[in-house]
């Protein structure tokens, strides 16, 4: 007679079992008890029929049949199981289910060439009309990217599914000259999503793994010209719990935690591997909470803090530094009138400057402390310990000995406070034209973007840039006229104070560009930039920068 | 048997979550999706959804007639913190400092690797072809770019393997593959389907381009005999003029162009025992590399067998002997415990690299598993329900050398593991290792590393684990630190490392 699971029996039918297994096998009964008050027969094995021939276990169990085989298959990982001893699912016997591979990216390919000018102090054969590739230039680009492809790998269900993001840039002696190692191929995100059942209106989702998340861009997607506001970084993990008050009214909140492996203070840092901070522990958790209503309006604050462990035996004062990030954005979205983002943001530092990059982005792109610290904080801070050698030495700085000759060497500790306002305007003539009718995109249009944002810092140890301010301006026009051609206009500007004075960089960019179709995600295009620049920004008279770009590329994502 | 009222009240917790989970198991209509606002933005965008692609994914080519693409993966994603306090901190410095990676034994070159704390870790594979003729493609990395804001190209390892197989079965009437490109082959494996506990293979591992060929015979009803064997080189190798430096994973230029042939042997009997006889052979004969060392070689024999005893579990006996001889030269073509070459063999097992290479490693290794539900039901658990896994694992490693302050030396770890599955997207665990790298009991260390699992299923393929792990150190005990990783007795370990790991495998 096949054994019986104990769930499928009646419980007067258990107590005689119990009896006899009293009788018969203490020892059994003993682990079998003991089993039972841990819970173990509480949940029954799910549609195990007894009257039906079982198969053999199909889950991966310990003595399971495996493949035959002296070693083990070249596509199983380099690592041993999961904890607890799930084995990865290479080689063994598990289920099926309804699980699926998606896959997204984009392909762009961009050649940009720099139209120069002479030097006044020129060598004996210098040009005077010299091309340069990458052009020489400062100031926002018109257009973006290299030539590159991302691929967007998800696999799962809607329960469960993994992303992978690979990055492939063009790094090889045939495009550039030289391979460009930090070009890639890099696998640059992983991570798992989780999305649970709804308890009742309450919707959870989870991330857990390696990853980027942004926040607060007044963009139409939440990026906008300017990016956002706040952008993390690291290995962690990232909740967010939505819940709806009736019709109209959605809350969300989202609560993370990420950090970012250390580098070895000995880590050689290189070209090839980016100029991060090394002997550095640094890591962030954020908070986000906010509502929507009637699918319109928005509004959501997001606050983030960042901390670094500074362990670098090299410089005289490691300190433990610190990074409070408050932003209220706001947002109102509806036809026909597009959507107008406006964010808040107020950044609050003490020793930024031994950070490293859990901030991934702030203000205008800088990424960490020591980015925001170089741009709005300036780069004068205490005694280092270190003094300037002496001149005519071809050493570094070297520690200092305290004689009056001695030139100390001052660090940037990136302290104080940044206020900033980003917004941006998006909308489409076609649909303002036509409301109250839908426009589908399929016709001629205008789409028109307005974007700036103001900074202003409000201490800083640094006095060439207490009470710093800066603007950003720009203006994206498209005019799609036909199915296939369209004629972009670009506007930016960048007006700031920095060390040396005020720097102004203002450009222009007519362009044509061609589609497959009015909503296709293909692009080829044409553009030229004509740039400004002050000579806060144009400060370099041996190499002057670029005041004409012409840029030919394409790009496609899917 | 008396009870606290804690240990009731938490039997009684389990056995209602137990009963929800059984009312939770009848079919519920699925709830209709969701468009959830978007509070910020997700990683990869901009993007857009995908289009289907047109090759069929998720057949396998095994089971295919005609071309189709398989694609797979994995993914081990942690954050780990460990916590260390400062003995002087400075001003603006705080008494606890946090490391990531934490200051514990990661090196999994190292013996002294357990695999308790994990490294990220992914890799994708792509496979193209039919049941007669595949190519794979994998793609791997030690670390992911955006994560860690380092393009780091040593842990950016790009196309890892890259291979043909043609399954010439139906042509001979007997299973025979041949592999044939850059692939990693592995024995001495000793978990059921993965590395073991240890990450580690027992025997060796062949890191070469070059062919495998591996044919089976029926003898009986209950025996079949499998033969494999394999041989191959490095695709290269450094100059001598080659800087050792992190973005070169510190190249050894000493290392010779280095080849490896393998032989084995597996019976299985009734697919309840396997038994496998491994050789292997690696030398190199190189007048480009250095001048100054003789031609070396590394020699190693294993045997191991297998249990998968169904309801009795599974156990692995393995057991190895290595005879190095003059090996400093020899490549990371062969790894032995994880450690690539002789160079990296000397470093670890031989006192140091100032040697020529000379000694033996005699590895003894196990691991038995067992569902404890399995046990009690047999094939009535199906995995579906409750159940314990236990572990237990060890290996020994004995060194001989001419250097008598190393002939005789060993290495031991061992270590446990217990699983309690409560619920189908919950359970616990906890795992003791003990770990000996040296003779005194002072450069001993322990770990205690309770956890909470989290799962999407009775037999999901993803996992989610916060664990705690705590370090107990001998007072002599030197940990690794540092690019390369070095020992320095100047570093105080972390004691205590929180993690939370994401784990996917399709």
């Amino acid at each position: 007679m096949p054994r019986r699971h104990p769930s499928e029996m009646k419980l007067p039918e258990r107590a005689r079992r119990a009896t006899l297994c009293r009788a018969h096998h203490q020892a059994r009964c003993a682990l079998f008890t003991a089993l039972l008050s841990l819970g173990l027969t509480s949940a029954p094995a799910r549609a195990q029929d007894a009257a039906a021939p079982m198969p053999p276990a199909v889950a991966v169990l310990p003595g399971s049949p495996r493949p035959l085989g002296p070693g083990l298959s070249p596509e199983a990982p380099s690592e041993g199981p999961a904890a607890g001893g799930r084995a990865p699912s290479f080689g063994a016997p598990v289920k099926k289910d309804a699980w699926a591979f998606s896959l997204g990216g984009s392909i762009t390919a961009w050649e940009s060439v720099g139209i120069g000018r002479a030097p006044e102090l020129g060598g004996p054969n210098q040009v005077s009309t010299p091309l340069h590739v990458p052009a020489v230039s400062e100031g926002r680009q018109p257009v973006g990217g290299n030539t590159s492809g991302s691929l967007n790998m998800q696999y799962g269900n809607s329960t469960v599914s993994g992303f992978i993001n690979a990055t492939f840039n063009a790094s090889g002696k045939e495009r550039q000259g030289f391979y460009s190692a930090p070009n890639g191929p890099s696998l640059g995100q992983a991570y798992l999503a989780i999305t649970p059942q709804p308890i009742g209106p309450l919707q959870l989702t989870m991330r857990v793994g390696g990853f980027t998340e942004n926040f607060a861009g007044p963009g139409q997607w939440g990026w906008g010209l300017f990016g956002p506001l706040l952008a993390t970084r690291g290995y962690g993990i990232s909740a967010n719990a939505q819940h709806p008050y009736g019709d109209s009214l959605v809350f969300d909140l989202r609560l993370g935690f990420q950090a970012v492996p250390g580098v070895p203070e000995d880590f050689v840092r290189g070209a090839y591997t980016g100029w991060i901070e090394t002997g550095i522990n640094s890591m962030v958790a954020h908070a986000h909470f906010g509502f929507v209503y009637q699918g319109q309006y928005t509004a959501r604050f997001h606050y983030a803090r960042a901390v670094g462990f500074d362990e670098r035996r090299y410089i005289a004062a490691p300190r433990d530094g610190r990074m409070d990030v408050y932003i209220l954005e706001t947002r109102y979205m509806g036809t026909p009138f597009g959507q107008l983002g406006v964010s808040f943001g107020l950044w609050d530092l003490e020793d930024a400057t031994h950070l490293h990059e859990s901030v991934w982005w702030g203000l205008d792109w800088t990424k960490g402390g020591a980015d925001i610290t170089r741009d709005y904080f300036g780069n004068v801070g205490p005694e280092s310990g270190f003094c300037a050698p002496e001149p005519g030495s071809m050493t570094g700085p070297v520690p200092c000995t305290g004689i009056d000759t001695e030139t100390p060497l001052l660090n940037a500790n990136g302290t104080g406070q940044l206020f900033a306002i980003s917004a941006e305007y998006d909308t489409s003539l076609a649909q303002l034209l036509w409301h109250p009718r839908p426009f589908t995109g399929t016709a001629p249009d205008v789409r028109l973007a307005l974007a700036a944002a103001a900074h202003f810092t409000l201490n800083t140890g640094d006095p060439v840039f207490d009470g710093a301010s800066g603007f950003l301006l720009g203006a994206q026009l498209d005019y799609q006229m036909l199915s296939w051609l369209s004629t972009p206009l670009r506007f930016f500007g960048e007006d700031r104070d920095f060390q040396f004075g005020r720097y102004r960089v203002y450009s222009i960019s007519p362009g044509i560009a061609f589609r497959t179709d009015w909503q296709s995600t293909d692009r080829i295009e044409l553009i030229y930039t004509r740039r400004f620049y002050n000579s806060g920004a144009d400060d370099n008279p041996a190499r002057p920068l670029d005041p004409h770009v012409l840029a030919l590329g394409a790009n496609i994502t899917f | 048997m008396t009870r606290t009222p804690a240990a009731l009240a938490f039997s009684a917790w389990i056995l209602v979550l137990g009963l929800q989970e059984a009312r939770g198991a009848e079919p519920t209509p699925a709830a209709a999706p969701r468009i959830l606002p978007r509070l910020g933005i997700a990683p990869g965008e901009p993007q857009n959804r995908s289009a289907q692609p047109t090759l069929p994914f998720g057949l396998s080519p095994k089971t295919s007639n005609t071309f189709v693409l398989d694609f797979h993966g994995y993914l081990l994603l942690p954050l780990t913190l460990g916590f260390n306090e400062r003995e002087a901190p400075l001003p603006g410095q705080g008494d606890t400092v946090i490391h990531n990676p934490p200051l514990v034994p990661l090196n999994s070159r190292s013996f002294d690797h357990t695999g308790v704390v994990p490294t990220p870790y992914g890799q994708i594979n792509f496979t193209y072809g039919n049941s007669l003729i595949s190519a794979t493609l994998i793609l791997a990395a030690e670390n992911f770019a955006d994560a860690t804001g380092l393009y780091n190209p040593v842990e950016q390892l790009g196309a890892r393997d890259a291979f043909l197989s043609l399954n010439l079965s139906d042509q001979i009437r007997t299973p025979f593959e041949l592999r044939i490109g850059a692939y990693t082959s592995r024995y001495g494996v000793m978990g059921s389907y993965d590395l073991g506990r240890y990450g580690t293979p027992l025997i060796a591992r062949v890191n070469t381009i070059g062919e495998n060929a591996t044919i089976g015979f029926d003898l009986n009803e209950n025996l079949t005999l499998v033969l494999e064997q394999g041989f191959g080189g490095q695709l290269g190798k450094p100059d001598v003029n080659t800087v050792p430096s992190q973005f070169n994973d510190y190249a050894f230029t000493e290392a010779g162009a280095t080849f490896v042939a393998h032989g084995h042997a597996g019976l299985d009997i009734s697919q309840l025992v396997q038994l496998g006889l491994h050789s292997f052979y690696a030398w190199t004969r190189d007048d480009t590399a250095s001048t100054e060392r003789p031609d070396g070689a590394i020699s190693v024999f294993g045997a191991d067998a297998r249990l998968t005893a169904g309801r009795g579990g599974h156990l692995y006996l393995g057991y190895s002997h290595a005879s190095l001889v003059n090996a400093a030269p020899v490549s990371g073509a062969i790894e032995i415990l994880n450690a690539r070459g002789g160079n990296e063999l000397m470093k670890q097992y031989f006192g140091g690299t100032e040697g020529s290479g000379d000694g033996s490693l005699d590895v003894l290794g196990f691991q038995y598993d067992l569902s404890v539900s399995r046990a009690i039901y047999g094939d009535l658990f199906q995995g579906l329900s409750p159940d314990i896994l236990l572990s237990v694992y060890g290996m020994n490693v004995a060194v001989g050398s001419d250097d008598p302050a190393i002939d005789g030396t060993s290495k031991f770890k061992m270590g446990t593991e217990i699983t309690y599955t409560a619920l189908s997207w919950f359970g616990v665990s906890g795992r003791f290792d003990h770990v000996a790298p040296g003779e005194a009991s002072t450069q001993s260390f322990n770990v205690i590393s309770p956890r909470l699992l989290f799962h999407n299923g009775w037999d999901s393929q993803m996992e989610i684990a916060l664990a705690y792990s705590h370090f107990i150190y001998g007072g002599a005990y030197v940990v690794e630190t540092g690019n390369p990783p070095t020992r320095d007795p100047l570093i105080a370990p972390d004691s205590d490392v929180v993690s939370l790991t994401g784990w996917l495998w399709w």
